[in-house]
């Protein structure tokens, strides 16, 4: 029973897995361990397994054909290959991104890029669907991913490798090695990606996606001060350069070539004591700093003039989760205090009368909001088969005022064969500091953004159900829906737009209101120990009351499938395919449907050690350069190949 | 029993793949399928003179007369002739604006109708839509259009044939190429001419000195807005992408212009107009006579609004009428919005609609 606790405990301080079978325990959903199977709240899982299975080096590829998402590369900038997620029918800064727990900082206009993040380090990753900010606050309207990491399993040295060859010159290092005796730890992650960019048309140097250059150092630690209390540090420096390539046939002059290239640099610092008070209660401190630094350059070759964007932002944050188990009742309460600022500058050099001269201009004023959060959570198992858990977490945010969030969550467990699950809660958004106060002048090509601080959060109901049936040790079925509305959506007001002489002024309001409806059938099949097979019908439907339109780029219909099926050789085969229908995008344009079909094969070359090969995209689907809103891969197909192996520690063979 | 199963799951597979994503109904929920959307509105009528205005206010429906129009924000609409102006810009000291024309489908409702933006009342003439813009590259393309200028007894003919130059081997916009004649005067020979119109680069202070040109001698003077208003050294002036005429609200020359080639709008698409080049222009250029810039009704800038006089009135079928259309109008607090249509004139002259009854309908976001 002590075990037991333990392991609970040390999977709470991590925000993660403890030493056991991954995956079999997810903490997002609730903030509390639960066996993955028997959450109160619906929480799937992507293991770095999988995610290796399916071709990964990020984030965004790991989760690109996850049942329930749509990762949309490109889909929001020409350049880039900005990868957010989209999570029932909501996207940019209405999905919360965690890296163990913490808010992930450094997003492109509401997107946080999921391709900037690879899965070096990743252990697993975990979604949560539906409004979620009566646990975590601002930007959980349509769900939550959490990316986690994890202490070493193994006792003594351990050591784990990946390299990969890929398509247009691609290439993947990846090391980790750790050191683990009793309950002190340290583990050093470092990875190196590099490809090459996509052309967008022949004839032309224009890039659909950038060169790219990723890497990744990371260090994380952990000790015990105390019998009952345990400290764990973890830093993470990523940064990302990209080259990207344009060019533009101006009237009267010709062609000119534009370079495009970027940096990105995101550091992350975490600290956390643990303090366990005996008996599954504990309290959790928690201590976080991030910086992100973007620049990004526009230029054309070989001439002095271009701009330079300077984009910073940073994060302090200061948390206290008091968890206190009392026989079938588990109380969650706790407090966050978190400050993020915010600047962005552009620096213009440009030709005025034949001179050189350059600007400095504000975008973003430097401004620091301040964030204080208390939250409670009651978990309480009513008899072996019902769990009910209500929530509420209320925020202050100065002058865009308060907001409070409340949510009530039920599992029902018939039987062992039934799992019936329920939630409503409530979402909301605080507006982001680009809508607060962007100060985008485009005069010259006759429009302006203003930002506005008179800004109010966005704020949305959501509820959400699921059933899971499980015949037979071999088949699960499951089934579920759910429905948001979202009021006083925040975009920037196209139809409202002030024109002064001949500059038109757009600002960003509360103005919209949004409702998606959406429902998943799916089915797992294990037709024999070494064969799996999984197929997920998701439907969504989206409107936007403000104009009576679907919201564009949601496709209504997508069926993802998966066969997993090891075979004599010690070869491991795998297959995995998805359907996306076409989608609105505005009253005269859809983007297409398509289908992707993933291949893998893989010879286990030692215990823990794999020879693989694989293609991403076999029918090679990719977006056709300059249509809107298309959104299909801009990638095309990659072909790989690779090897990764463990090294297991001294006691774990 | 395995029927039995799937059954349920299958039925809801054809009831969600029934539920796609297709447009709904317009916002506001009624459609204008045969029905008149200002059944409901209030009706106000004025009487509008040839010279002078009458101001009209929204939110009641009622004519109103303000002690200083220019400083009021008491009025919404003013009308003057075959004019419309809004309590906005140069017109008012309000924050109105307006947009249209709109269909009648598109009034049909209580909610406003989604614009792309509200104008303003600002200055202009002529050479307003000298361009076309492509939103997808941010460029602007000139439309080759020739324009007729006369000072005094004097007239040239001028075609914008170029809006970037390279420096620093960089494109640079606002750097015109201007071609431009003298009809019945002097040698009569075509001049191309560069000005620099980028009044200080995209991120100077407004006014900034930007380039005129004086057509009497291909002189071009960098001025700001406020030495262009006070001198008549000049005849066309540029700045950024508008070109101001030096007569009216534009200066103090008494230059007017007309455009003589204007644009038929169902042909001259954004990709007709990237089409154009300077070169094969010329023969549109060089094809405009005196006797052209003679036969054209030409103005110095003056205020313009988006109720244009070829857009609220059907000059088409005898006498003029209202045009068969709604426009969206906001007051002169920029709170409020309305549906605006104009019913029949009465008494209506060459220089005056007459009597005319607007109808107003207040609309909500």
């Amino acid at each position: 029973m002590k075990g037991i606790r333990l392991s609970v405990a040390a999977a709470l301080l991590a925000g993660a897995a403890s030493g056991a079978d991954p995956g079999d325990v997810v903490v997002t959903g609730t903030r509390t361990p639960e066996a993955s199977q028997r959450a109160t709240v619906k929480t799937d899982v992507v293991t770095r397994a999988e995610a290796e299975r399916r071709g990964a080096t990020t984030v965004a590829e790991a989760l690109a054909s996850q049942p329930g998402v749509q990762v949309n590369p490109g889909a929001y900038g020409y350049l880039g290959g900005i990868s957010p997620i989209q999570i029932q029918g909501f996207d940019l800064g209405r999905v919360l991104i965690l890296e163990d727990g913490e808010p992930v900082i450094g997003d492109i206009g509401g997107a946080i890029d999921l391709s900037t993040i690879p899965i070096g380090d990743v252990q697993r990753i975990e979604i949560v669907t539906g409004p979620t900010s009566a646990l975590y606050g601002s930007n959980a309207i349509g769900g939550v991913i959490n990316i986690i990491t994890a202490r070493p399993r193994d006792e003594g040295w351990s050591g784990r490798g990946r390299a990969e060859a890929r398509s247009r010159r691609g290439a993947l290092l990846q090391a980790a090695t750790a050191l683990r005796r009793d309950r002190r730890w340290v583990a050093v992650d470092a990875g190196l990606t590099r490809q090459d960019g996509v052309v967008a048309r022949e004839g032309l140097p224009d890039l659909s996606v950038p060169d790219s250059a990723r890497s990744l150092v990371g260090v994380r630690a952990g000790t015990s001060l105390t019998d009952d209390a345990d400290v764990q540090v973890r830093a993470r420096w990523l940064r990302q350069n990209q080259e990207g390539l344009r060019s533009q046939e101006y009237p009267g002059l010709g062609r000119y070539v534009i370079s495009e290239p970027s940096t990105t640099d995101r550091v992350a610092l975490h600290l956390q004591e643990l303090v366990r008070f005996g008996r599954g209660s504990s309290l959790r401190l928690s201590l976080g700093r991030q910086w992100s630094r973007r620049v990004s350059s526009s230029a054309p070759e070989g001439s002095p003039v271009g701009q330079e964007q300077h984009k910073s932002q940073g994060l302090q944050s200061l948390e206290a989760t008091m968890t206190l188990a009392d026989g079938p009742r588990t109380w969650v309460a706790g407090a966050r205090f978190q400050a993020r600022d915010f600047s962005q500058h552009l620096v213009r050099r440009e030709s005025v009368g034949g001179e050189l001269v350059t600007r400095d201009e504000e975008q973003i004023a430097p401004a620091t909001r301040a964030i204080a959060a208390l939250y409670g959570q009651l978990q309480w198992r009513v008899g072996e088969r019902l769990t009910v858990l209500p929530g509420v977490r209320g925020e202050a945010h100065g002058r865009q005022g308060s907001v409070v969030a409340p949510r009530l969550a039920a599992a029902l467990r018939p039987s062992e064969r039934w799992t019936l699950r329920a939630s409503a809660g409530r979402g909301f958004r605080a507006p982001s500091a680009e809508e607060l106060g962007f100060n985008f002048d485009h005069s010259m090509y006759g429009y302006k953004v203003a930002g506005n601080p008179d800004l109010a959060p966005e704020r949305s109901w959501g509820v959400n159900g699921d059933v899971t049936w499980r015949p037979d040790g071999r088949t699960t079925l499951r089934g579920g829906g759910f429905m948001t509305w979202v009021e006083d959506l925040i975009d920037v007001d196209l139809g409202a737009g002030a024109a002064s002489g001949a500059v038109i002024t757009y600002t960003y309001r509360n103005f919209e209101r949004v409702r998606t409806v959406g429902a998943q059938l799916g089915a797992t099949f294990r037709v024999a120990d070494g064969f799996r097979a999984e197929v997920t019908y998701d439907h969504l439907w989206t409107r936007d009351d403000s104009a009576g339109l679907p919201l564009p780029g949601r496709p209504p219909h997508t069926v993802t499938s998966s066969l997993r099926w090891e075979v004599p050789w010690r070869l491991e085969l795998y297959a995995r395919s998805r359907y996306v229908s076409d989608a609105f995008v505005d009253r005269a344009t859809r983007t297409p449907g398509y289908e992707t079909i993933d291949l893998r094969v893989g010879r286990a070359i030692s215990t823990d050690g794999q020879l693989y090969a694989g293609v991403l995209n076999l029918l090679d689907v990719r977006q056709e350069p300059g249509r809107i809103g298309d959104m299909r891969p801009p990638a095309g197909r990659v072909v790989y190949l690779g090897v990764r192996a463990t090294i297991h520690g001294e006691d774990n063979p | 029993m395995k029927r039995h199963h799937w059954s349920p799951m299958l039925a809801s597979c054809v009831f969600l793949v029934a539920c796609g994503d297709d447009p709904g109904a317009p916002p506001g929920g009624a459609t204008a399928a045969g029905g008149d959307p200002f059944a409901s509105a209030a009706s106000v009528s004025v009487a509008v003179p040839e010279t002078g205005r009458r101001y009209v206010r929204l939110s009641d429906a009622s004519v109103v007369t303000p002690p200083d129009p220019s400083t009021s924000r008491d009025w919404d609409l003013a009308l003057q002739g075959y004019e419309v102006f809004t309590n906005s810009g140069p017109s008012g000291a309000g924050e109105g604006a307006a947009f249209g024309p709109l269909t009648k489908q598109e009034c049909a409702g209580d909610r406003a109708p989604v614009v792309p933006f509200l104008w303003a009342d600002r200055t202009g003439g002529a050479f307003l839509d000298w361009y076309a813009y492509d939103g997808a590259s941010h460029l602007v393309y000139s439309r080759q259009h020739v324009y007729g200028v006369r000072a005094g007894d004097r007239a040239w003919k001028v075609q914008v044939i170029g809006y970037y130059g390279d420096q620093h081997g960089a494109p640079t916009p606002a750097l015109y190429g201007v071609r431009y004649a003298e009809l019945g005067g002097g040698d009569g020979a075509a001049r191309t001419v560069q000005v620099d119109g980028t009044a200080g680069g995209v991120s100077a202070a407004p006014g900034a000195a930007s380039g005129c040109l004086d057509l009497a001698t291909g002189a071009v003077a960098a001025l700001t807005e406020g030495e262009a208003q006070a001198s008549t050294g000049w005849h066309l002036c540029f700045r950024r992408d508008a070109i101001i005429v030096n007569g009216e609200a534009g200066g103090p020359g008494g230059v007017v212009a007309a455009d003589l080639s204007p644009g038929d709008a169902s042909t001259e698409t954004l990709d007709r107009v990237k089409a154009l080049t300077a070169e094969q222009q010329l023969a549109r250029f060089d094809a405009v006579t005196r006797e052209d810039v003679a036969a054209a009704a030409m103005r110095g800038d003056h205020v313009v609004s988006t109720f244009d006089r070829e857009g609220w009135v059907d000059w088409t079928h005898g006498p003029p009428a209202p045009a068969d259309a709604g426009w969206l109008v906001l007051d002169a607090s920029g709170g409020n919005k309305s549906l605006v249509a104009f019913g029949a004139f009465e008494g209506s002259t060459a220089s005056s609609p007459g009597t005319v009854a607007l109808r107003i309908k207040p609309v909500r976001d």
